[in-house]
């Protein structure tokens, strides 16, 4: 288990006061536990104790960050990151153009971006023409075709594929992935998420809702698809695939009908 | 939780006890209220790879309760 400085807990029976399943665990060197399937891991009583290898699963070293999408001329764009592994501060800002640099940089450093945007990233198209700008499986009374939705779909189409663009240009070679499955067997590329905050996972600030987006990300992993808030119900048009592809990060078509995982810090709390 | 404590636990003794537990909440709310001690001594412990090692064990007791997560610090030799 190398190569990362965290791993999250998978079973805690028996030890339900040291660990919590689901939580991320701080993971020290230990050569001789290792050679007997066990690792050092620090618990929820912040010393470091000896657990079964099996119990835990690498995290792999990901900067997640989200961009809350609204107008930049308005001051309305915000923008959060961690990093999973701990070798990067939390940072935050307003500033679109920072945000798509320290995305390229990661990615121009061979590092892995789990790269969220709170704006609708994909749409159904119903067979029934009166079920058309219906809210998607999972999205209640809040429909992405509603007003608040629909404003962020649209600054959307634009600031998103801005942001895939610049990083497109600063990042060449680097690939982009919607499947989770996929971007986990890859040591380097970015995946491509949408947040949904809204109702009460909703902040007072730009910078707050993404970072609360991005806080959820990290608490979906191992794996996010897991903690998916939204079902495609019929066939998908995918703004995201449609990005990437006007971006020039792909040439495959079928992007265009490809759905993204969808983040919902409210009920990743609920998962939890 | 992946060992086993061959025969008991030698030199035995109290290491912390009541609000001096960090995870005294935690305790609690997993096996209820009690005069909470967290202890530590020696075991022989055959390990999940089936080695037998003597090892530092830590674990958590409280009067009429019992012994709770038994945990290993460190092998000893």
């Amino acid at each position: 288990m190398s190569g990362s400085n965290f791993v999250v807990c998978l079973r805690n029976a028996g030890y339900e006061a040291s660990l919590d399943r689901g939580a991320r665990y701080r993971l020290l060197p230990d050569a001789e536990a290792a050679r007997h399937e066990q690792v050092r891991v620090v618990d929820e009583s912040g010393e470091d104790y000896l657990y079964p290898e099996s119990c835990f699963a690498r995290i792999d070293e990901i900067t997640i960050c989200c961009a809350d999408i609204g107008s930049v001329k308005k001051g309305r764009f915000g923008w959060a990151s961690v990093s999973t592994g701990g070798d990067q501060a939390p940072s935050s800002g307003n500033d679109i153009q920072e945000f798509a640099e320290l995305i390229a940089d990661r990615l121009a450093q061979g590092g892995k971006v789990a790269l969220g945007f709170e704006c609708p990233l994909w749409v159904p198209v119903a067979d029934t023409p009166r079920e058309l700008t219906r809210a998607r499986g999972g999205e209640g009374n809040r429909a992405y075709s509603a007003s608040a939705g629909a404003a962020s779909l649209v600054t959307g189409l634009t600031e998103v594929a801005w942001i895939l663009d610049r990083i497109r240009t600063k990042a060449q070679g680097v690939e982009a992935f919607l499947d989770w499955g996929a971007f986990e067997r890859v040591e380097s590329g970015v995946f491509l998420w949408e947040a949904m905050v809204t109702g009460t996972g909703k902040t007072d600030s730009h910078v707050s809702d993404a970072a609360a987006a991005v806080d959820a990300f990290q608490r979906a992993l191992p794996d996010p698809t897991s903690c998916d808030a939204l079902t495609p119900t019929h066939r998908t048009r995918s703004l995201i695939g449609a990005a990437l592809l006007w971006a020039g990060w792909s040439t495959d078509l079928r992007l265009l009908s490809r759905p993204c995982v969808v983040i919902d810090p409210g009920r990743v709390r609920a998962y939890g | 939780m992946g060992f086993e404590v061959i025969g008991g636990v030698r030199s035995a003794e109290t290491i912390a006890r009541g609000r001096g537990i960090r995870e005294l909440p935690r305790l609690r709310r997993a096996y209820g209220p009690g005069h909470w001690r967290k202890c530590k001594g020696e075991a022989d412990v055959r390990l999940p790879d089936g080695v037998v090692r003597c090892a530092e064990v830590h674990w958590y007791e409280a009067h009429g309760k019992g012994r709770f997560e038994l945990k290993i610090k460190r092998y000893l030799e």
